[in-house]
Order: structure tokens, then C-alpha cells, then sequence
């Protein structure tokens, strides 16, 4: 009688809100009904009367991405939950978003993000859920390359899935435009510029730059990791060393950086990366510095890696693979249904056969290890080959710098590339300044 | 109904009162704990320690906010000086009794009816050299001709300026036309009986006595200047590099995809201490007058 009365209080205020929404009140006595059963004892159909929503925060909207996000949404719904989606412009207002809706008592049930300082924010005031019930049941650590496994975890908790990795120092070039310059794919930085000046003679944009300050500051950190490679990367942005930021290296680094803005053309200013990658698909630019999503518009648009594109990280001699993961945060919710939604696509995020689905349109790499590579194109079979050599993978500076540093180092790369009067010595010193804060 | 209120013993204290309570509650209130805020070393989520004015410091070395500043100066004294130009050039035009006057209004008032981000967008692409005016002019057959300033970082700031007076010049033209119709005819009649040349009439006579409804304008696009963000997002999203930043942009940037709550809030309180500073001297000049 108690369960009954209950049930009743609980459809009456439901039904207030949703006063018009006639498949929400059948659902609501599908639910009323359900509990009686579970009075009864049948547990199991209790839950899967329970809807399972997630609300999910992301930003992938260019074509590639978005197939990527309705790869795990299919995925999510096949499995019985319900989907809302909330799509922001860019990262930066996801982050936004996420964090005024947590703030102000609506969180997300999941965002996409990175596993950056934001994310050890959000895991450290609590505002994460914690995986490691379902991690220690399901072997996830195992499953992870330990790099990836550890930016994960905040304070011993696993605070966020993985959907796939990229890497940031990837240089992508179109194989007509090579081929009709007699150009060879670069071993070295020597090599890339000297098909950069043959490229520029025959009439093209030889390295296409979208302007944004993002954009640009990857440019300065291939150059740092082409010349350093993967120990003095660690030494310099994630020990934060002041003896290497002595090295020569840094100096070189910042004139290989401003050489590559003389390469550019005059729309450069403000173009985002996808319209960028588009110069190079289309054959009117011959390289581009982009992390491996570039891969992704290479694939929407049709073409396939090593017949009309081909990619390498750039040259360096000690190989390097500087990795950005996209993850999913699954802020603290209170409704049922909404936890339920959250296990749930935990579980559609972490399939192995929807990780190599979203990996095979998106242009990232599979996370977990126990993926099958099988499929996956030459520029993949060639990252899933760092990540699987032992010293070879770093944390890119998006992910490993604390506070707003990257920010700030952002900030600086864009202004010396803007401003060609900003002297090496200048910026080499705001750099070092900005990595020697707390 | 008025005698129940009268039973009720309503009285409008009361209402005022409460809305008294919400400015200070959600204003004040809010100016209070950014100012907290900015005292601390918050990020993604407030951090309720003191560290003391730190972030003050932080802020003062950070280029950025540096460059932000000084483009809000560049901004606002090209923008109201052109504004205030233009608009009061169109207003003396408009009131020479020219023929279809309101039509020509209409048409210099009609781009304040236009959002800023629209305007941004639609002058980014009129600006844009590869795909606008420059290679509208190339095209033609002047290969020569060269507009780029939205890609120049030194002259960005620039086509920012050109927008905003065209999107607030119809709003300056508009209240000083009113000012002018509230001229005194008998003052008209007497300039013209001295024979004084009509732009020292302009100069001299009229605009001196027209100072609070200049002083109005003044207020209004200076509001423009310090809170302006959506013109530049639009326009140039702050580049090429940093030389289109702003301080309101700086803030913005700062409390969500930067996630440094404190030093945005402390920008935040940089700004209203510059609003008030730009302000000082028309409330000194109000206040002098009265007393």
C-alpha cells in the first residue's frame, strides 16, 4: 500500500512538469508499474524500465567529428539509453558550458574533453564520477597504455574514459601535389622545408597555417619535439627543468617556427583547422602542421592515406608522438536515470569494436591496446606503432602543462608569429617565464 | 482597487525598497565576490583562501592584458572621436532641412538595429582580402590594390574602429539632431542676423550648448568601449596574434576556457576601477555644475 501511494505522489509531480507530454506520462506508468513488480521481487525488470539519459557536452561538429560522436551515439541507443546532446562551438565553450551548468546545480551527465588541468580541477574539488569499480571489473588498466591510463587518474581515481587518442606533431601533405613537384616524402626538417621552397616556386601554399593562436602554437611545439625529442620534451614541459630551457634547441625551435609563417598565404589569419585541412585536400596547399583529427577531413572527404594523402610525424631523430586524448568526464548527477546513462555509455565508450569504429572516421587512434588494428589505414597502423614503442609516446602540452600555462604559451606562440619584430631572444625568455611559474 | 490599497497601507517605500535589495544583492552583491574571488586563487572552481593581491600582480605582467588595455585605449578614442565626428556631421546634414530627411535617417539609424554579430561577421567578410573588398577591387582590374588591415596585426585594430563607428554613428546622428531641433529659434535668427559663418556658428555657439547631450553620447559609446566583445569575436576572435584583444574578451577567456577564475576576476575589477576612471570626469563636470 506504502509502495502504491508512493508511486502515485511521484507520477503527480512528474506529471506537472510534463502536463503535454503524453509519451512521457506512458512511459511514467510503464515506471509506476514497473516498481510494483519489483515488489514483487523481479529486481532485474525494474531497471530497465528506468530510462537512461545522458546529457552529453562536446564540440565535435566539423564532418568527421560528428560522425565520430554519432558513432557513440548509435552505439548508446542500440543499448537501450537516451541521448541529448548539447553541442558547443569550440573547446574552449564546452569548458565553458560544462563548468557553469556544474556551478549552477544542472551538470552534464558527460563532457567531452582532455584530460587537462581542467579536468584535475573538476576531479579534485569531487566533481567527477570515479570508474574504478567498473576499471578493477573490466581490466582497463590493462587495457590502456600506462601514459594514457595515468592521465586518466586523479589522486589514485580513474575520473575519465577514453574515446581515442591523437597526437599533435603530425604533418599531413597531398601525394598530387607531391607527385606532380617530383617531391618525396621528408626524413628530415632539412628535406621538409626544401619541398616546402620547391612548392612555394611552383605556385602553392606550401605549409597551410589556419591563424588561430591553437593552431600556431602546435607548430612551435613540433618544432621543439623535432629537434629535441621525447626526453628533452619531458625535461622541458613536464619537469619544468630551468636547465633546459638553456639549450640551443629552444632558440632554433622559435626560428624554424617564424621560417614555417614565411610558407603561408594571406587568408591565413583566423582560419580554422578543418577549412585549412580542405587546402591540402583539395590540392591548393601542400602540407599542413595538424594533429592526426586532420585525418578524419581527409577520410570525409573521400580519400584514402597513401593514394591521395600521406602523413608523417615530423622529422626528427629521435621519434616522437606527442598524444592528445579525447575523453569523456562524467560530472556528479543525482537522478537515477541519469547514473544509469552515465554506466552506460562507460560501457558503449569502452567497446573495443566502437572504439575502432570512431578511431576508423575520426582519425584517431584506438585507446585501448586490445583493439583490432586491422582496418585502420597506414597514418593509424603508423600511430598505433609510436604508442606501442616504449619511450617514444609524450603527454602533449594541452594535457601535461598545469593551470592556464599552455594557455599562456599559447598566447606567446601567436604573438611571435604575428609580430616578426618579436626578436628568438624574446620569446625564448617569455617561454621560460611562463613554464618557471607555479 | 485604490481604496483597498489604501486599506492595505501600501505604500511605495516598500516596492522601491525591494528593488533596492535586488540591485545590492545581485549588483553589489556580485561586485563584492568577484573582488573576493580575485583576492584568491581560484581556477576552475572558487577557492575560498586569500592569497592577497597576487593575481593583481599576475595580471600586470601578463602581455596579454597589457596589449588588452592599451587596444582598448587605441579602441575607444578612434571610435568615439570617429563616432561622435561622423554622427554629428550627419545630424548638421540631416538638419540643413534637406529633402526625404527621415529617409536618410532611417538609413544611418537602421545599422544600430543590426546585432554586433552581425556587423563583425559582415565586415570580416567585406575586409577579408582573399574574398572581399580587395579582391572585388583586383577583380575589376585594379591588381595592385591592396586592403588588408583585418590580417595585419598592426592594423586590425583598425577595421574594428571602421565598424563601430558604422554601427554607431546613426545612434550619435540621432540625439544630437534632437539636441539641434531643441535649438532656440531666436538663435538662429540672431546668427543670422551678425552674418556669422555657419561652421563657427556650429562650433562657437551651438555645440558649446549642447554639451550634455554630447556628454550623453560620450557615456553611451563608452559603455561600447569597455564591455566591448561580441564586435570582436565576430570580427577577428582577437587576432591576428593578440592584437585585436580586449579586456572584456581577456575576462571572458579567463573565467571559462583558461579556467582561472581569479585572475579573470581580477581583470574584471581592473575594469570596472577603468570605467569608473573614464567616467570620472563627467561626473566631476555633473557635480560641478550643480553645486
Amino acid at each position: 500500500m506504502r509502495q502504491s501511494s508512493g508511486c502515485q505522489v511521484r507520477e503527480d509531480r512528474k506529471f506537472k512538469i510534463n502536463k503535454n507530454d503524453f509519451r512521457k506520462g506512458t512511459k511514467m506508468n510503464r515506471k509506476c508499474l514497473s516498481s510494483t513488480m519489483a515488489l514483487v521481487g523481479l529486481l532485474a525488470a525494474s531497471t530497465a524500465a528506468f530510462a537512461q539519459t545522458v546529457d552529453v557536452q562536446q564540440y565535435w561538429t566539423s564532418s568527421s567529428e560528428s560522425k565520430a560522436m554519432n558513432t557513440i551515439a548509435d552505439a548508446y541507443k542500440a543499448r537501450g539509453g537516451k541521448w541529448i546532446d548539447s553541442p558547443s562551438a569550440d573547446f574552449d565553450s564546452t569548458i565553458a558550458a560544462a563548468a557553469s551548468r556544474i556551478a549552477g546545480g544542472e551538470p552534464p551527465s558527460a563532457v567531452l574533453m582532455t584530460p587537462s588541468a581542467a579536468m584535475r580541477d573538476l576531479a579534485s574539488s569531487g566533481q567527477l564520477r570515479n570508474f574504478d569499480d567498473f576499471a578493477a571489473a573490466n581490466g582497463w588498466q590493462k587495457a590502456m597504455a600506462p601514459i594514457v591510463w595515468d592521465k586518466m587518474n586523479v589522486g589514485g581515481h580513474l575520473v575519465g574514459l577514453p574515446v581515442g587518442i591523437h597526437a599533435d606533431n603530425w604533418v599531413w601533405y597531398s601525394k598530387p601535389v607531391f607527385e606532380a613537384a617530383g617531391l618525396e616524402e621528408p626524413k628530415t626538417l632539412d628535406e621538409m622545408f626544401a619541398a616546402a621552397d620547391k612548392l612555394k616556386a611552383a605556385g602553392h601554399t606550401a605549409f597551410a597555417v589556419g591563424g588561430e593562436p591553437w593552431q600556431e602554437v602546435t607548430i612551435l611545439t613540433s618544432m621543439i619535439i623535432a629537434l629535441g625529442g621525447p626526453e628533452y620534451w619531458n625535461e622541458l614541459f613536464i619537469k619544468r627543468d630551468p636547465e633546459a630551457l638553456k639549450s640551443p634547441l629552444l632558440p632554433k625551435a622559435f626560428e624554424l617556427f617564424r621560417k614555417v609563417s614565411t610558407y603561408t598565404d594571406p587568408a591565413s589569419p583566423g582560419r580554422s583547422w578543418n577549412e585549412t585541412t580542405n587546402m591540402v585536400v583539395t590540392g591548393k596547399a601542400g602540407m599542413q602542421f595538424m594533429g592526426d583529427w586532420a585525418r578524419g577531413e581527409f577520410l570525409a572527404a573521400g580519400q584514402v592515406a597513401g593514394k591521395n594523402f600521406g602523413c608523417f610525424l615530423v622529422p626528427t631523430d629521435k621519434p616522437a608522438y606527442a598524444i592528445v586524448v579525447d575523453i569523456f568526464a562524467f560530472p556528479l548527477n543525482k537522478d537515477e536515470d541519469r547514473i544509469k546513462g552515465q554506466t552506460l555509455l562507460a560501457e558503449t565508450v569502452m567497446d573495443p569494436a566502437v572504439e575502432a569504429k570512431i578511431a576508423s572516421v575520426k582519425g584517431s587512434v584506438p585507446s585501448r591496446l586490445d583493439v583490432d588494428t586491422s582496418t585502420l589505414d597506414l597514418c593509424a597502423v603508423k600511430g598505433v606503432k609510436s604508442l606501442a614503442t616504449p619511450g617514444v609516446t609524450v603527454s602533449s602540452t594541452y594535457d601535461a602543462l598545469p593551470g592556464d600555462l599552455n594557455g599562456r604559451m599559447t598566447d606567446l606562440a601567436t604573438q611571435f608569429w604575428t609580430d616578426p619584430s618579436m626578436t628568438v631572444e624574446a620569446g625564448v625568455k617569455s617561454l621560460g617565464d611562463i613554464l618557471q611559474t607555479k | 482597487m485604490s481604496t483597498w490599497l489604501k486599506r492595505q497601507g501600501f505604500k511605495p517605500d516598500i516596492t522601491v525598497a525591494a528593488f533596492f535589495a535586488v540591485v545590492a544583492i545581485f549588483f553589489y552583491g556580485s561586485i563584492l565576490w568577484t573582488f573576493y574571488m580575485s583576492l584568491t586563487r581560484s581556477t576552475l572552481i572558487p577557492k575560498y583562501e586569500i592569497v592577497g593581491f597576487d593575481q593583481y600582480f599576475d595580471l600586470f605582467t601578463n602581455q596579454r592584458w597589457l596589449v588588452s588595455c592599451l587596444n582598448m585605449v587605441i579602441f575607444g578614442v578612434f571610435y568615439m572621436v570617429g563616432t561622435l565626428a561622423f554622427g554629428t556631421l550627419l545630424a548638421v546634414l540631416a538638419d540643413r532641412r534637406i529633402k526625404a530627411e527621415s529617409f536618410f535617417r532611417t538609413i544611418f539609424l537602421y545599422p544600430l538595429a543590426v546585432s554586433l554579430i552581425i556587423t563583425g561577421l559582415s565586415w570580416r567578410w567585406l575586409l577579408d582580402p582573399t574574398t572581399g573588398l580587395q579582391a572585388l577591387i583586383r577583380g575589376i582590374g585594379w591588381e595592385t590594390f591592396t586592403f588588408d588591415w583585418l590580417t595585419r596585426p598592426d592594423r586590425a585594430i583598425y577595421t574594428l574602429v571602421i565598424a563601430g563607428i558604422w554601427h554607431s554613428a546613426g545612434l550619435v546622428m540621432v540625439i544630437v539632431l534632437a539636441g539641434l531641433r531643441g535649438i532656440d529659434n531666436d538663435l538662429w535668427k540672431a546668427i543670422r542676423m551678425e552674418g556669422i559663418p555657419l561652421w563657427r556658428a556650429y562650433c562657437q555657439v551651438i555645440f558649446p550648448g549642447m554639451r550634455p547631450v554630447i556628454a550623453s553620447c560620450v557615456v553611451l559609446l563608452m559603455s561600447e568601449v569597455i564591455r566591448g566583445y561580441d564586435l570582436i569575436i565576430a570580427m577577428t576572435k582577437g587576432g591576428p596574434g593578440i592584437s585585436t584583444e580586449m579586456p572584456a574578451k581577456f575576462a571572458v577567456d579567463f573565467y571559462f576556457a583558461r579556467v582561472n577564475l581569479g585572475l579573470a576576476s581580477a581583470a574584471s575589477i581592473m575594469m570596472l576601477a577603468l570605467s569608473l576612471i573614464m567616467l570620472m570626469p563627467y561626473f566631476y563636470s555633473e557635480f560641478r555644475r550643480r553645486s
